[in-house]
């Protein structure tokens, strides 16, 4: 656990809110997509990451995490969704029963493959206007190129530089975890 | 690795490799740049590991992190000291059926490998082979052609179709949906035999050197075997052609759970116990076997939404006067039959 982690939950214990509120800008944002993947719903992945704070704080007396309170919260969320799959799976009757493999909460290559998406969606958000336009219709709408260009009325070179640049910033922002990542996906040939 | 090394490379046309628009020669260009030093080669993979992965950061966009403490807080009406002391009852609809439940457990197993492999085939292969080693796999070729591959299949094709046919080779089963293009026919190479098509859905079943299957579902398929006198063989909606050993025929077919191992869907109705013990076996990739010939008077009518082996080897006793006996990998379905 590292030492800003410690502090929040000792701020937590002590019931002090911002403590809270700060694990909670912290982890929400990964744990709901944690949570979307798994259940491949997104309004039911907040709630049940939403009522898993809302335990936290509840329970906050008696939460003593073995390895962090990153690990232990993902746990929770992760059996959570196990709950609800099998409720679900319980009110569909028999037939349909849910053949689901799931990750376990331990997977940390998953979850360290999930925080650097959440940081290359913070570094998009920070890139300039027109910029930061062009690569989300790229890659998050998987608009081609020509089409960009087409769209907003630019030439292709205009676009391809835009993307290009923010490739860049991206890479430069995420610098001190790209070694790490290269790790976690695999050694190439 | 050196986060200030800036590229000598045209960087539109990384861009426009990454986009997939690089033509073959710039494909070759970039290779050649990738491998003449390990500096390039680590931008490069960099490059599209970010260029991947921003496509998944996507799901990002839609959370609302202060909006949704206020509704935490609202929860737990922290401040408000009786609130805290007890805890307030659960809001959650556990019970809410789910109106969709989506296979995106996939995609988060899937990350670790989504950059490794995409980049290897950029990178180093002419063709990319997709392998269904453990469970069924779709692939999307890059004319919008989709490939459901069942396990144990394996599928060779090219990053783009520049020729004028688009030419994929196939061991084991899959269930293809070939986008519409009349001047560019759609080949399955498989064994000995070619399928030939210009936009329609079929399954291919290639599982052995000497045979291939290949069931109608929608359009017109032609299927012929280069080099040997057997001509061509066209076949619509519901037949089946057959090659084996040198000889081409065609028949209708009938099988309800055809692609069982694509939807997870098996429907028995009123089905004979000995088709059923075949849909099994082709749907668990395991054998099931009828002890004697007179448990083939029975018939079953059932469904099933993705089930576990188990499963089904617990609901048959249910409905039928059968047992199940196990001998290692080989399912024995017993009993005196159902006259």
């Amino acid at each position: 656990m590292d030492s800003a982690e410690l502090s929040l939950l000792n701020g937590l214990k002590a019931g002090d809110e911002t403590a809270f509120e700060q694990l909670f800008h912290r982890y929400y944002p990964a744990l709901c997509v944690y949570a979307k993947r798994l259940l491949g719903e997104e309004g039911q992945a907040k709630e049940v990451v939403q009522e898993s704070f809302v335990r936290l704080y509840e329970r906050r007396q008696d939460v003593t995490p073995v390895t962090s309170l990153k690990s232990y919260l993902y746990r929770t969320v992760h059996n959570a969704c196990l709950n609800h799959l099998k409720q679900v799976k319980l009110h569909q009757g028999h037939h349909l029963l849910l053949q689901r493999q799931v990750p376990s909460a331990e997977e940390g290559d998953a979850l360290e493959l999930l925080e650097l998406q959440e940081q290359i969606w913070q570094v998009v958000q920070r890139l300039p206007e027109q910029c930061r336009k062009i690569f989300q219709m790229s890659r998050f709408e998987q608009v081609k190129n020509p089409q960009i260009a087409q769209q907003l009325g630019l030439s292709v070179r205009t676009v391809e530089t835009q993307i290009s640049k923010a490739l860049k910033i991206l890479r430069r922002e995420l610098a001190d975890y790209l070694p790490l990542l290269l790790m976690a996906a695999g050694t190439l040939p | 690795m050196d986060p200030s090394f800036q590229p000598t490379i045209d960087e539109q046309l990384l861009i426009r490799f990454l986009d997939g628009e690089a033509s073959a020669q710039e494909r070759q260009q970039i290779r050649d740049w990738a491998q003449a030093d390990c500096q390039h080669q680590q931008y490069l993979e960099q490059m599209t590991w970010l260029w991947h992965s921003s496509a998944q950061a996507k799901d990002f966009a839609s959370i609302d992190v202060p909006r949704d403490f206020k509704k935490v807080k609202a929860r737990l009406a922290i401040g408000r000291q009786e609130a805290i002391s007890q805890p307030l009852p659960s809001k959650t609809h556990w019970w809410k059926p789910l109106a969709k439940i989506a296979a995106a457990v996939v995609l988060l197993l899937g990350i670790g490998l989504g950059f490794k492999t995409p980049l290897r085939q950029l990178l180093f292969h002419r063709d990319n082979i997709t392998e269904a080693t453990t469970h069924p796999v779709t692939v999307t070729l890059s004319d919008g052609t989709r490939v459901h591959l069942n396990t144990n299949a394996r599928l060779t094709y090219p990053e783009s179709f520049p020729g004028h046919e688009r030419t994929v080779t196939l061991t084991g089963e899959a269930f293809f949906e070939v986008a519409k293009n009349q001047e560019k026919p759609f080949v399955i190479a498989s064994g000995a035999v070619l399928t030939r098509v210009l936009g329609t859905s079929f399954l291919v079943n290639a599982a052995r050197e000497d045979s291939v299957l290949v069931s109608v579902v929608t359009g017109k398929v032609a299927l012929f075997a280069p080099g040997k006198r057997t001509g061509q063989l066209t076949m619509t909606p519901g037949e089946r052609g057959t090659y084996l050993r040198g000889a081409l025929t065609k028949a209708p077919y009938r099988d309800v759970n055809l692609l069982a191992w694509k939807t997870g869907q098996l429907i028995f109705h009123n089905a004979p116990l000995r088709e059923v013990a075949n849909d099994l076996s082709h749907y668990f990739h395991q054998p099931f076997r009828l002890q004697t010939k007179e448990l083939e008077s029975c018939a079953l009518s059932s469904t099933f939404n993705r089930p576990s082996l188990e499963e089904v080897l617990a609901e048959l006793p249910l409905v039928l006067p059968v047992q199940i006996v196990r001998k290692s990998q080989v399912i024995m379905i017993t009993g005196e039959g159902c006259q």
